[in-house]
């Protein structure tokens, strides 16, 4: 008996060292370094807009208790990188829903912190009745950015909404690490929208409700999206297996401030300090505070190109400058099953001009059709635009529309192109 | 025949001479006290090492997340508070995890026996109950041997190397189980008069069970979280 249990015991000891063998003798899962991970308590604190510490949004008390919430989110992140599991682990996906689990409610946290900071919506700084259209127009149309791009996600554009963002077909054979990086792009998409964005980074009359500077405040906001960066492409490289996406993820023009705002992603920050910014090949005053830069920028309307010169490599973007005084509203876009599309057109106020509508076409597959709109409009106003398609869609098929505006404005005859992709309505 | 009169079956025959303990069942030589006894054993052990086979799940989390505290679970488990204050808890969910053992130990012995006397007696054999129930207890052995030994080698590996098999934890013990009823389908063939074909029938349900056991350990090991992980990404929308 006793040799066969012997036997039975070198048996399970084999299994057992010939698994974690094979386990310990793969690489560990990661890409980024855990310094990165660690947030500045000193440089992020100033952003404690709330004036009750406790949100209340989850139940764990004390979850958004602003220190204590990132004391405790150091700790978790520091655990989850020190226990990282290697590549032929058979219980990595263990873990990776684990860390995926603490990724979805860093990025809901984040999103209250930025809500409360009323980053989605012209609160702070808006002059005026918030609640007058004309004036929120105005707000809007003067700190939008008038060129969008982003390297990680080619498709960028004014003219797409979060859920068309994850949905495009584009993003057929995409990592779900690198998926979830989306979403904090969406909300650069909703905060430009709104003109936050540029109103929080270079109007230094903010902060309205936080009694700090706007250095401070700048400095705390690049230390925000650094370290949700950092954490976000550690769970990206943990759950694709992979190293994270690195680039330009995000770049945005300014025309109201002269200024390009860039936001790297997964470069070495010391590449970043030491860089170059070459606008159509020409050297840029630009100002580092990663993973933010800000680039003295003027441009006409048309196409340029940026190259980000490291010491390592050059990155390189071409971006497309609209300033034209036309926007087809994302959000009022609708294309039915029946072939009913409406949308609205807004004079965003450039110049502060009229601007008569002569006619407008539309570009869907493979058909065409012309609208006659013959209407004006005035600064901070829209007109509504609805055309039937001779084309019959299914529900929930994803479409690409290209709109056509001539419009006359000084007496001249110009064009305004747009192309809007989203999903057909029931 | 079917009444036991009294005789010597020692635990190491269950290993080194099956045939005779066989034999010695079909003979009616066994006691039932003994039986009876080494049925009380055989449950505790099967509890007590369930309970470590348990913690030692905890253990694995603990060695490969980090984030889970074994000992925080174990005692928030059972109450919370210091190991003075758990002292009586643990000593009353010791008993009662006896009781519990011993209970559900009967139950799964008479189930099985159940199921192999009505399954032998459609094949046409005629196998006396407690000798069915005998050859089981007695055989009961070798996965309870597997069990221990893989939650030892566990702990061993825990202590030396700070991970675990999953492979030793998940499948070993279930391979125990297996070649118990290879074992039960040579017994019942000896303490019958049936061929190992209709024996093979008798306990093919069981090996099928074990088998299915096995993948669905495999799947709720390996592949579920990544299944769970799928369907969150596709709740998300991403």
């Amino acid at each position: 008996m006793i040799k066969k249990l012997a036997l039975i015991f070198i048996a399970s000891l084999l299994v057992s060292a010939a698994e974690i063998y094979y386990i310990n003798s793969s690489p560990l899962l990661d890409e980024v370094e855990l310094e990165d991970l660690m947030v500045d308590y000193g440089k992020i604190e100033p952003l404690n807009v709330s004036s009750q510490r406790n949100y209340g949004f989850m139940t764990m008390k004390g979850a958004y208790d602003y220190d204590s919430y990132y004391k405790q989110s150091n700790d978790l992140w520091k655990e989850l990188y020190e226990k990282r599991p290697h590549r032929r682990d058979p219980l990595k996906p263990n873990y990776k829903l684990t860390v995926m689990g603490h990724a979805i409610l860093e990025v809901m946290g984040d999103g209250i912190l930025l809500w409360k900071m009323g980053i989605f919506k012209p609160r702070c700084g808006f002059q005026g009745n918030i609640s007058d259209p004309v004036n929120r127009a105005r707000f809007i149309s003067k700190h939008a950015p008038r060129a969008l791009k982003s390297d990680f996600y080619p498709r960028a554009s004014f003219h797409i909404t979060g859920s068309h963002i994850y949905d495009d077909p584009y993003l057929k054979g995409w990592g779900y690490g690198r998926k979830f990086l989306l979403m904090p792009y969406g909300w650069f998409i909703l905060s430009e929208m709104t003109g936050m964005n540029s109103f929080l980074l270079f109007d230094d009359r903010f902060p309205c409700n936080m009694n700090i500077s706007h250095q401070d405040f700048l400095e705390g906001y690049a230390e925000f999206h650094r370290v949700m960066f950092a954490r976000l492409s550690f769970v990206e490289s943990v759950i694709d297996e992979k190293p994270p996406w690195q680039g330009i993820y995000y770049l945005a023009y300014y025309p109201y401030f002269n200024k390009t705002w860039i936001v790297v992603k997964s470069i070495p920050e010391k590449e970043i300090r030491d860089c170059r910014i070459l606008i159509d090949d020409v050297e840029a005053g630009r100002e580092v505070m990663y993973p933010f830069i800000f680039v003295d920028t003027i441009l006409d309307e048309g196409i340029h190109r940026l190259d980000l010169v490291t010491s390592s490599t050059t990155y390189s973007t071409n971006f497309d400058v609209d300033l034209s005084p036309l926007r087809v509203s994302t959000p009022s876009v609708a294309l039915r099953a029946n072939g009913n599309l409406s949308f609205t057109i807004v004079n965003i106020g450039l110049d502060n001009q009229t601007i008569f509508l002569k006619n407008a076409i539309i570009d869907l597959n493979t058909s065409r059709v012309k609208k006659d709109i013959d209407k004006e409009i005035t600064p901070y106003h829209s007109t509504y635009v609805d055309v039937i398609l001779p084309d019959k869609l299914d529900r929930e098929e994803y479409y690409e529309v290209t709109i056509s505006i001539n419009y006359v404005v000084d007496n001249q005859v110009k064009k305004y192109k747009t192309e809007i992709r989203g999903m057909v309505e029931g | 025949m079917g009444k036991p009169t009294g005789g010597k079956i020692n635990i190491s025959d269950v290993f080194d001479r099956h045939k005779e303990v066989f034999k010695a069942i079909r003979g009616g030589r066994y006691s039932l006290k003994k039986v009876i006894l080494l049925l009380l054993v055989i449950s505790i052990l099967t509890s007590l090492f369930g309970g470590i086979a348990q913690i030692s799940g905890l253990l694995l989390a603990q060695s490969k997340y980090g984030y889970l505290d074994a000992y925080t679970i174990i005692r928030e488990s059972v109450g919370g508070g210091s190991i003075p204050d758990l002292i009586p808890t643990l000593i009353i969910g010791f008993f009662l995890l006896i009781i519990i053992s011993i209970v559900l130990g009967f139950a799964y012995l008479f189930t099985l026996a159940f199921f192999f006397y009505w399954f032998s007696r459609l094949v046409g054999a005629r196998i006396p109950y407690l000798h069915l129930y005998s050859l089981l207890i007695y055989l009961s052995v070798i996965p309870l041997a597997f069990l221990i030994i893989s939650t030892i080698v566990n702990l061993v590996s825990y202590l030396a190397l700070e991970n675990i098999s999953t492979l030793n934890m998940f499948i070993f013990p279930n391979l125990g189980y297996v070649i118990f009823y290879i074992a039960c389908m040579f017994g019942i063939k000896d303490i019958s008069d049936i061929s190992l074909k209709w024996s093979f029938l008798v306990t093919s349900p069981f090996l099928i069970l074990i088998f299915v056991i096995i993948y669905l350990t495999c799947f709720f090991t390996y592949e579920l979280p990544q299944r769970i992980m799928e369907i969150t990404f596709y709740q998300l929308g991403l």
